[in-house]
């Protein structure tokens, strides 16, 4: 099992386990990152910290704080 | 009589609301591509047929569960002033996340139109939506529009007629939630019928809602005095929670999305991933090496053009005023209505106007880059950087704005969600120069810096995001312990921004500065004529003016630092607005047309100041109170007298500091 | 097709010498004080920066576009894009000048240094390149 946050960009996997916990893990899930949902890795910023992804076909940028408690299973 | 029939704009940030708000009620009114921009609500007019409906556009939310401050304003429109009607634009080429909202919409009981926005893109994309059957599926109107164009707003003033209208009670979707969970929730309701205080909401809705564990729902109920259902609600959650092995919470928003997976399957084609000219300059204007560069190229470029350009329009507005004076001069002969009008009126005016073509400029780029999507890559690419200052992304928009003026900086915070960050970006946002305290600048620096104007000036801009990014982290530690909130940002795509749009927009703020400064900047104009020319009137000397007493009066606090009482004087007029301090000296020099540019003044000034104590000046002028306004908005935005004398505080204390700073080390230095 | 991306490969290498040796050029002048070079470079440290910020994105994927690869173009599409908002503000900051020595009553002369002339031709020079923006969809897949 991978964190999201180890991920580097145009790789591509599904969500495992979605560790955020609060209103932040809550409102995770609205935005779509649930367990099962497919997501795919589309840059890092500059200076290396928030990461942007594709997940439900339109691009989220999160950091990598929380993307190393997002376990996911890397897809081929 | 009878009531106003309402109806509310809802839907996820950036969708077009606006837009489709603007094309319903004919009125002007802000559109951008930052998500979030709304943070107000606006409200106009049409008429259909016989009825004439109130449109409210609501602030973007992703769900009803409220997690920023616009969402809450959002959600509590909904579900407390119950619209006739709400309006729920989709954005059809998003429409997977967008129906999450939708179906929350339904499930709250909202006599829901679903307006399925962006069909242009959503072709461009090559998906295909079968609206018929998703009307059929969602038990609700879907009217295909594009909304920057004007298509389908005539069936969607129809279908929204129809709704409220001939409104059929009852004839919600069902969304089940498996057998188990379903008993559950009609247990609750059953429970919720003996409260009578509850009748408002819909049933299934709140027992959904408590369940979950929302925390305002389960206020909503107890404050209804209700205390047994929220138990066992408790006990629900935890009884399910151990079966489904997950918590509640998850379990509907997984629940939802797999409705939504549903009716897609059965209404949408969807079409082939397209490398889009969005992704293309995503490549470029986020890469590792040009990122930043291209950023500080923006920025760079934004500012030349704000100053530049509007240089003729300010003279234009310095002539005309200087020739409506002289007309003044000339036609009354009233020596004391000949120096109110002149001097006083005419000058107060063109000190408020001269304002005006930077600021409209600033907003106008500034909504250019809004409305292309640039700014939510700005927050992107410099997001670590304020992070690492326990702040985000999202405070360096409004820290930007703040250079233009900190009072649209200060309100734009509302897409701060969390309370705690939003607190230290208006507390130090103050810090960042604004356009109004440059005048101050070029005054001083074209009389005491000869030759390094462009330096003195820019110096004057580093300290302020010096001391701002210092303070944030002091706030922080002492204040605001703890680390920044998780950031949740979703990237627009990128899109041409329009004249019409940047226009508007630009009129917007400009006017609002323009009523801001028409009140403020103006009677504090007339304020310092009066007291200046008075108790001796017109043509006396100012030595003996009551501006004169209160200057001699605060001036020893002054004394350290080298400053006159006219320089005192000056400062506590500023604290109406930084505006004034050029106009101010000005005055007391019988100088009538001063501006910054104003060489007798310049010489004048060589009397009162050394460069060190000009130079603390400038610096006092940058740190202290911004302006009445500022205070103002502080006040709105946080709710609170005592942050909002905190700020006035600190702030004071900071310019005294910093000025005596530059005065001591200046001396020991050397320079006089 | 594959032919025209070669075309642009070598237009964007051509382009993006000259901006970035303008830029260095306005950087050496800044730095130096009175020293001025032929077509008159400002001297403009950031000006200077930016130009060789537009002339690096020009050459920084030219070898992809000269093997006929697409992936270059994003590139290349942004140094235009950059290069038309510098120079369309410079030409803006231009015509306000003009505006301005109409208004005061002043002669109005042009100042190369305000006015950064190489930011302004190159611009100029790369509008063709606008042509290829519109025709995009061609480049779509
Ligand atoms: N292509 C296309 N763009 C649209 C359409 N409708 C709106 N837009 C663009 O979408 C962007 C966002 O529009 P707004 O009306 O500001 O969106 P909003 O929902 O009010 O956004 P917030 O108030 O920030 O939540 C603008 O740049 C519009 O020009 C449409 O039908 N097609
Ligand atoms: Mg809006």
């Amino acid at each position: 099992m991978t964190r999201l946050a180890e991920l580097k960009s145009g790789k591509k996997a599904r969500i495992v386990h979605m560790g955020v916990k609060g209103p932040a893990g809550q409102r995770y899930r609205e935005m779509g990152m649930i367990c099962g949902e497919k997501v795919e890795i589309v840059r890092v910023a500059p200076l290396g910290d928030p990461m942007e992804i594709e997940v439900k076909g339109y691009n989220l940028s999160l950091r990598k704080e929380e993307a190393e408690l997002i376990i996911v299973e890397v897809m081929k | 009589m009878k009531e106003t029939t309402k109806v509310a704009l809802a839907g996820n940030p950036n969708v077009g609301k606006t837009v489709i708000f603007n094309e319903l009620t004919g009125s002007k009114q802000h559109v951008g591509n930052w998500p979030g921009v709304t943070v107000e609500k606006k409200v106009g007019n049409f008429s259909h047929k016989d009825e004439e409906i109130e449109v409210v556009d609501l602030p973007g939310t992703y769900s009803l569960s409220p997690y920023s401050i616009d969402e809450r304003i959002a959600r509590d429109y909904i579900i407390e002033e119950k619209p006739d009607a709400v309006v729920n634009i989709v954005d059809a080429s998003n429409i997977e996340r967008n129906l999450y909202l939708t179906l929350q919409l339904l499930e709250a009981g909202a006599n829901v139109v679903v307006a399925l926005n962006m069909m242009d893109e959503a072709q461009k994309k090559g998906m295909k939506i079968d609206v018929k059957k998703l009307s059929e599926i969602l038990k609700a109107p879907v009217i295909p529009m594009v909304g920057i164009k004007g298509e389908g707003v005539k069936e969607l003033k129809n279908a929204i007629y129809e709704e409220v209208k001939h409104r059929r009670e009852h004839r919600h979707m069902s969304m089940g939630y498996g057998r188990e969970l379903e008993k559950g929730i009609i247990s609750l309701e059953e429970e919720m019928a003996r409260c009578p205080a509850l009748k408002k909401y819909r049933h299934r809705w709140l027992a959904i809602k408590i369940l979950e564990g929302d925390a305002e729902a389960i206020k909503k109920v107890s404050e209804a005095g209700c205390d047994d259902l929220i138990k066992e609600a408790k006990r629900l959650r935890k009884q399910f929670g151990r079966k489904l092995d997950e918590d509640m919470e998850t379990y509907f928003a997984d629940k939802r999305y797999e409705f939504v997976d549903d009716i897609l399957g059965v209404v949408l084609i969807k079409g082939k991933k397209l490398w889009s000219f969005s992704d293309m300059l995503d490549k470029v204007l986020t890469h590792k090496v040009f990122g930043i560069p291209i950023f500080l190229a923006m920025m760079w470029a934004a500012f030349q053009f704000t100053f530049s350009v509007a240089v003729p329009f300010m003279d234009a507005i310095d002539l005309f005023f200087g020739w409506l004076g002289d007309i003044a001069r000339v036609s009354i002969t009233n020596p004391a209505i000949q120096s109110l009008v002149a001097d006083g009126i005419i000058g107060g005016l063109g000190s408020v106007l001269i304002f005006l073509p930077n600021i409209f400029l600033l907003f106008f780029v500034l909504s250019l880059m809004e409305d292309s999507g640039y700014l939510a890559r700005a927050a992107f690419v410099m997001d670590k950087a304020m992070y690492r200052i326990g702040l985000q992304g999202k405070s360096f928009v409004p820290m930007l704005l703040g250079f233009g003026c900190n009072v649209p900086a200060i309100m734009a915070t509302r897409t701060i969600e969390d309370r705690k960050e939003r607190l230290i970006t208006i507390l130090v946002n103050p810090l960042m120069s604004c356009s109004a305290r440059l005048p101050v600048y070029i005054l001083f620096a074209g009389a005491f810096f000869i030759g390094a104007e462009g330096s003195v000036i820019f110096s004057m801009y580093l300290m302020g995001i010096l001391l701002a990014v210092l303070m944030a982290l002091l706030l922080r530690k002492v204040f605001f312990k703890g680390k920044p909130s998780p950031l949740i940002m979703e990237m627009p795509p990128y899109r041409m921004p329009t004249f019409k749009s940047s226009a508007i927009h630009m009129w917007e703020k400009g006017s609002m500065f323009l009523k801001k400064a028409g009140s403020i900047i103006f009677l504090g104009v007339v304020i310092i004529w009066f007291l200046s020319t008075y108790p001796g009137g017109p043509g006396s000397d100012i030595e003996t003016s009551y501006v004169a007493a209160i200057g001699r009066w605060v001036q020893p606090i002054f004394a350290p630092l080298g400053w006159d009482w006219k320089a005192a004087i000056a400062l506590v007029f500023g604290f109406v607005a930084k505006e004034i301090v050029v106009g101010a000296y000005g005055t007391f020099y019988g100088i009538s047309d001063a501006d910054e540019g104003s060489t007798s003044l310049r010489s004048e000034l060589h009397g009162a100041f050394t460069p060190v104590s000009a130079y603390a000046y400038m610096a006092f002028v940058l740190i202290y109170v911004p302006c009445l306004a500022t205070i103002g908005v502080i006040k709105s935005e946080t709710g609170s007298w005592k942050w909002t004398l905190f700020a006035v505080a600190y702030m004071m204390g900071l310019a005294y500091l910093v000025a005596l700073v530059i005065t001591v080390v200046g001396h020991l230095l050397g320079f006089a | 097709m594959s032919e025209k991306i070669r075309l642009i490969g070598i237009y964007s290498a051509i382009i993006g010498s000259i901006y970035i040796l303008y830029g260095m050029l306005e950087i050496i002048a800044w730095a130096a004080g009175e020293l001025r070079f032929p077509l008159s470079p400002s001297p403009d440290i950031f000006a200077g920066f930016i130009l060789v910020v537009i002339g690096s994105i020009l050459l920084y994927r030219v070898r992809d576009l000269l093997s006929m690869r697409y992936e270059g173009l994003s590139f290349f599409f942004v140094a235009l894009i950059l290069s038309a908002i510098i120079g369309i503000m410079y030409l803006l900051i231009m015509g306000a000048d003009l505006l301005d020595a109409t208004i005061i009553g002043e002669p109005w002369a042009f100042d190369s240094a305000a006015y950064n002339l190489p930011a302004i031709v190159l611009f100029i020079l790369l509008l063709p390149g606008w042509l290829i923006i519109r025709k995009r969809e061609e480049f779509g897949e």
